[in-house]
């Protein structure tokens, strides 16, 4: 076997004058285009998923969660939560009750969950204070009246910075007994970018909790923030209930969001193996490619083999031309991948403008035909009430680099088997049939 | 037979070579025997389809027999590996075949070469050595033009020269100036014959050219799958 002949024979035939070559370079076409979804998938759910995971832990779940009984005592509370803070690994902790009721504005009402927290958490979790912009007045919950409300919360109420709006809760303890109309101060209004989370979530200050909340109709907690929530979090969580006392619980963020955590992981699987589906299509197209190179290159097969080209030298040739196809077509497709992905949220838009310019043309005519008809549209891409309002890309290398290796891997595969084949049959029968 | 040595260039043995396709079977060479001594030129003359390109593609290891044997310069090329084998045809034979068989995607230097970069020799050092070829075969203007850019004539020369790139003992030709006008013919059949003066080599040629025959020290004729001397 000799590098230069196998690298001078593998190199004519992908760029070679005749039109052979021209299956490769489909072949390259193939693969690329193949994995710009594999990529994009690939990286945009990655982004999507840890977007909606780090809104979850930084601003739902928190990273522990310590149950408390409800009807503990706001003094003891905020003692065990110095008492938490001094656990090894945790860089915040807050105090909170929780419990729902109705926020019931000028405009309308909604069925909403109600967190009662500290003033200073703004201060406190600097993973909170990052993911929820305030977008009108302030995050000021000193007063004991006052509520932040998400701005998809406050459109539905009609509600803006200032105004005053009702929570009704009930107060008994088995949802019988009589409801609270509690009047609160609208001090601000935010968004964390997950509609989920934002469409019915109001935050009040924990001082008006007992007032709001009744104990019995509610859960109290510490919400813990550790410094990595991806680690190992079993000694901590140790370490926290006995710094919590007898009657705490606690329980970790992915134990409290096992299902959704799962279905993420679920689906990216199959996103991901569908996508891989069509790499492999697009690897069998090299093996396709290589067929009609070695078709159409029978001659010169037979001619290559009377000169004394060995089976071994030919079919690594072919390797070599088929591993360069997935090579060219795996460094293509990666870039426009990555391309298209860390643009995503630019395409997206671009998409949805194009469509909803093409539907509102296709409306106006409609009109002058049937003028009591609807308009079409608006056309999204992502409802974004069950999505984030924009996603965050996160490129993993890892997974970049294994997507192209396997493709060259599958590329190579591919071009070997009918090349080794072909290298086999005896020159004689190749010249004989020219 | 040719000339009697004691140690022939090239020794076939009882040599048969029967096709089978389905059911039927076709026994084109039956107990081809003969000897041919290093530095002499012999012609195999025959019928079309009577087995000559059949018993020269055995002789270069293009093709296994049925029964016998192939002995050149002491080796058994029938009991060859496959590797052994393309090892062989690499640098104890070169084939001049009746179409020129070259490959469209190379330069007439890089044709020539071909053989011989499958060997160790520098690249520099073997594009001097096929430049030199080429200009033996009258080609010093047309080396770097590719083949449907050359005539007839001149891929052929192409292809003579590219069989004597890797100075082998043993040059096979098959109906070389068979798909050559006249004036072409003559030009490629004086090349051969200078050539294979010139370089020392043995040559087994296939013709159905009794002119082209005449010029070899041996003659030998074909028939019913048995060489006999013409």
């Amino acid at each position: 076997m000799n590098a230069r002949f196998i690298f001078f024979l593998g190199r004519r035939m992908l760029r070679g004058r005749g039109g052979t070559a021209r299956y490769l370079r489909g072949a390259v076409a193939g693969i690329a285009l193949s994995l710009v979804p594999l990529i994009v998938v690939m990286e945009v759910s990655t982004g999507m998923i840890d977007g909606i995971m780090a809104r979850l832990l930084e601003v739902g779940t928190y990273h522990l969660q310590v149950s408390l009984p409800p009807d503990i005592a706001l003094p003891k509370l905020l003692g065990m939560a110095s008492s938490v803070a001094t656990v090894r690994d945790v860089v915040a902790v807050v105090p909170e009750r929780q419990g729902t009721g109705m926020l019931i504005g000028a405009r309308g009402a909604a069925g909403v969950s109600i967190r009662c927290v500290p003033p200073d958490i703004f201060r406190v979790d600097a993973g909170f204070r990052s993911l929820v912009a305030i977008t009108a007045g302030s995050p000021d919950l000193s007063r004991d009246d006052g509520i932040l409300l998400s701005s998809a919360l406050a459109g539905t109420l009609g509600a803006v910075t200032g105004d005053t709006i009702s929570a009704l809760t009930t107060y008994g303890g088995d949802m019988s007994g009589p409801p609270r109309l509690t009047p609160l101060r609208v001090t601000g209004i935010y968004e964390t970018g997950y509609q989920e989370l934002d469409k019915n979530l109001a935050y009040a200050s924990l001082a008006a909790a007992p007032h709001i909340l009744s104990p019995r109709a509610s859960r109290t907690l510490l919400g813990v923030k550790v410094r990595d929530p991806f680690a190992n979090l079993l000694p901590v969580e140790k370490e926290i209930a006995a710094a919590a006392g007898g009657d705490a619980r606690v329980a970790s963020w992915d134990e409290i969001e096992y299902a959704r955590l799962a279905s993420f992981r679920t689906t990216k699987a199959l996103l991901l193996f569908i996508m891989a589906l069509v790499v492999i299509v697009a690897s069998v197209n090299v093996s396709s490619s290589v067929l009609m190179i070695i078709f159409e290159r029978r001659h010169d097969l037979g001619i290559l083999k009377s000169v004394g080209a060995g089976p071994r030298s030919l079919s690594v040739a072919f390797l070599f031309a088929g591993f360069s196809t997935g090579f060219l077509g795996a460094v293509g497709g990666v870039a426009a991948g990555l391309l298209v992905a860390v643009n995503i949220n630019g395409v997206i838009a671009g998409l949805e403008w194009a469509v909803n310019r093409v539907l509102g043309l296709a409306s106006l005519l409609w009109s002058t035909v049937n003028p009591s008809a609807a308009a079409f549209g608006p056309f999204t891409v992502f409802n974004s009430a069950y999505y984030l309002k924009s996603i965050p890309i996160r490129i993993e290398p890892g997974e970049v680099i294994a997507a192209a290796v396997a493709t060259l891997l599958l590329s190579a595969v591919a071009s070997y088997l009918p090349a080794a084949r072909a290298a086999r049959t005896r020159p004689l029968d190749i010249l004989r049939k020219v | 037979m040719s000339s009697v040595s004691l140690s022939p260039l090239v020794s076939i043995a009882s040599l048969g070579r029967r096709f089978v396709n389905g059911t039927e079977s076709l026994e084109v060479l039956r107990d081809v025997n003969l000897a041919v001594t290093a530095g002499s030129t012999v012609a195999i003359t025959g019928e079309s389809g009577c087995g000559k390109s059949t018993l020269l593609g055995l002789i270069g290891g293009l093709d296994r027999p049925t029964s016998g044997r192939v002995v050149v310069r002491g080796t058994d090329i029938t009991a060859l590996s496959e590797s052994d084998l393309s090892g062989y045809r690499n640098r104890e034979v070169g084939f001049v075949f009746q179409f020129h068989f070259l490959l469209k995607d190379f330069t007439a230097l890089e044709n020539v070469i071909i053989p011989a970069m499958l060997g160790r020799e520098s690249s520099r050092a073997l594009r001097e050595r096929g430049r030199r070829l080429l200009a033996e075969v009258g080609l010093s203007q047309r080396m770097n033009a590719w083949p449907l850019e050359l005539s007839g004539g001149e891929r052929q020369r192409v292809a003579v020269a590219r069989a004597l790139i890797n100075e082998p003992p043993l040059l096979l030709a098959d109906e070389p100036t068979g798909n050559l006008d006249e004036r072409n013919a003559r030009t490629v059949e004086d090349l051969l014959f200078d050539l294979v003066k010139a370089h020392g080599r043995t040559m087994i040629i296939v013709t159905h050219d009794s002119g082209l025959a005449s010029r070899t020290d041996d003659r030998l004729q074909l028939a019913g799958g048995v060489l006999q001397r013409g």
